[in-house]
């Protein structure tokens, strides 16, 4: 009986730990993400779904626990994104802003743009840019773009000076100083708390203002497929209409004459057609 | 010399030496209940400073041990606590002190003065000690010191004090590597030394000495004058108008007075005996002179 009452519990937990791998357990300010091309507003009890963008602003606060225990903090001006792993390992991409991340196996990444961070059974304070990173327990494996991965011990903190990436025994105090408050304090883990799962709410479409800044990066054609169903708006259509030769997938849809077959008219040379 | 200055002498010679026993006794019981009140005080205020050290401990620094990672608070350190919850008792009672007093302190301020490192390297020498009570006198009076013994009996306070490799970066960054290190499991370190004021206990029974006093040697005199003035009427003045009478009836002038009373006690009787002895005087005398 006990056997069989252990294996559904497993079986039920590894279906939880399907369902909401990150569930967001806190959120001051009104934080939001950005699933699909819908901005909706997030509170505890919505679970992070891979490819979400989270808005967090300086003054908001989210933090979002995994099936296994770990739990990340993100306050700061930051825009993050969510990758979920099938182990349930989570990686969130943090250009700017501050996280606090108590984790537990699997790992859990923060990829800032100077440094990717990995902590498991670790507990870290990351500002992302400038980078400074202090392990306050365990150890995090620090790696640069272009550098081989550093272990940070529990009590170091690293930065970069100049243009390389060393440590100190002691968080500094202006470091210690621009931390917020409750980062100095233990993460309370929140999601027993959350007895039922909200419904989300949206809040508002994508503008084109908003997306710019995606589709301008590297994964410009992972954008564009992403927001395409925004070309129903008419308001998005004229916003983008003055730079769609930029957006290949889009100007194909919203011009499609200049990607129709040619006809033998067309093809004709002008001197052929006189 | 007259039977009243006889009297007189002897009761104020019974008095003088009641009053000075009582003084002694009372002034000696006085001043020691004094010292037990000021040794009870010091007594109930280290329990109160070995409170807060304990609860510090166990649960203030938990809770602070996150933070500690990131600067040191040395709110988290039971001396550190002991002390400030001292320093704010002081805000209303300023002669009252409180000191982990140290030989080789973390904190600067928990440095033992000289007279507070003699009292430390005295437990240092004789292990069985457990507390020194003295007196000193200091700028604000009298003052009495209960010390006890700081020995190191938990390893748990041996990471930030063995040395300056171990101990926490945070607290370094505080306090510097130059003292509070090489502290050894079971020494002693230092002492708790609580200092509570002598003068207004000693004050105080010094006025009740006075007042109890002042009012053994009231009763004293009011009984001296009410047996004075029992002992005139009731006595002196009797005897003196009977040794009067008798008197001239020895020198035969048998019309000096009666022998009269109206009184049973013992001089009445004796008025009636002398009465009836000049009446039987008279008689005899007439019998010679018929």
């Amino acid at each position: 009986m006990k056997f069989i009452a252990a294996l559904l519990t497993s079986l039920l937990a590894a279906a939880h730990a399907g369902a909401q791998p990150a569930l967001v357990t806190l959120a001051e300010g009104a934080p939001k993400v950005l699933r699909g091309a819908t901005f909706y507003k997030l509170v505890p009890g919505i679970a992070l779904e891979d490819a979400d963008i989270v808005t967090v602003g300086a003054k908001q606060q989210l933090q979002v626990e995994t099936a296994t225990g770990s739990i990340v903090n993100v306050t700061g001006d930051a825009t993050i994104v969510v990758s979920l792993g099938k182990d349930g390992g989570l990686a969130l991409t943090m250009p700017a802003g501050f996280a606090k991340v108590a984790a537990k196996m699997p790992p859990v990444r923060l990829r800032t743009p100077q440094v990717d961070v990995m902590a498991g059974d670790a507990i870290v304070v990351v500002h992302a840019d400038p980078v400074e990173v202090f392990v306050e327990a365990g150890t995090a494996r620090i790696t640069e773009a272009a550098g081989t991965p550093r272990d940070a011990k529990r009590g170091e903190y690293w930065a970069k000076s100049g243009s390389t990436l060393a440590s100190k025994p002691l968080a500094p105090k202006a470091f210690v100083d621009s931390l917020p408050r409750n980062y100095i304090d233990p993460l309370p883990a929140l999601a027993s708390r959350i007895k039922s799962k909200p419904a989300l709410v949206a809040d508002h479409d994508i503008t084109f203002a908003e997306a710019e800044p995606w589709l301008a990066g590297k994964d410009r054609a992972v954008f564009e497929k992403r927001f395409v169903a925004r070309l129903r708006d008419p308001v998005f259509r004229k916003a983008v209409a003055p730079t769609v030769a930029r957006y290949p997938m889009w100007d194909r849809i919203l011009n499609p004459e200049k990607y129709a077959p040619k006809t033998d008219e067309s093809k004709a040379t002008p001197k052929e057609a006189k | 010399m007259k039977l009243i200055w006889k009297f007189n002498l002897v009761l104020l010679g019974i008095f003088a030496l009641g009053f000075l026993v009582a003084g002694y006794v009372s002034y000696k019981a006085l001043q020691a209940n004094a010292r037990e009140e000021v040794l009870q005080h010091a007594r109930i205020m280290m329990e109160a400073a070995l409170a807060t050290r304990q609860y510090t401990a166990s649960q203030v620094k938990p809770l602070l041990d996150t933070q500690m990672q990131y600067k040191f608070l040395p709110q988290t350190v039971p001396a550190y606590a002991a002390t400030e919850q001292f320093n704010e008792l002081r805000k209303k009672h300023p002669d009252y002190n409180y000191k982990e007093a140290t030989l080789n302190p973390t904190n600067p301020r928990d440095r033992a003065a000289d007279w507070e490192a003699d009292v430390v390297n005295t437990f240092r020498s004789t292990s069985t000690t457990t507390e020194i009570v003295g007196e000193r006198d200091t700028p604000t009076g009298r003052t009495l010191y209960l010390s006890r013994p700081i020995q190191i009996k938990n390893a748990a306070c041996l990471p930030c004090h063995t040395t300056v490799e171990a101990a926490p970066k945070t607290m370094i960054d505080l306090y510097g590597p130059a003292n509070g290190f090489g502290w050894k499991m079971d020494e002693i370190i230092g002492a708790q030394i609580v200092s509570v004021p002598m003068t207004v206990p000693i004050e105080r029974a010094n006025k009740t000495f006075t007042a109890f006093m002042g009012s053994l040697a009231a009763v004293f005199l009011a009984i001296f004058v009410l047996l004075n003035v029992m002992l005139y009427t009731m006595v002196i003045r009797r005897v003196t108008n009977l040794a009067g009478i008798a008197d001239e009836v020895s020198l035969g002038k048998f019309d000096a007075g009666e022998f009269r009373t109206s009184s049973r006690d013992e001089i009445g009787v004796l008025t009636e005996a002398m009465g009836r002895m000049k009446a039987s005087l008279v008689q005899a005398m007439k019998m010679l002179e018929g």
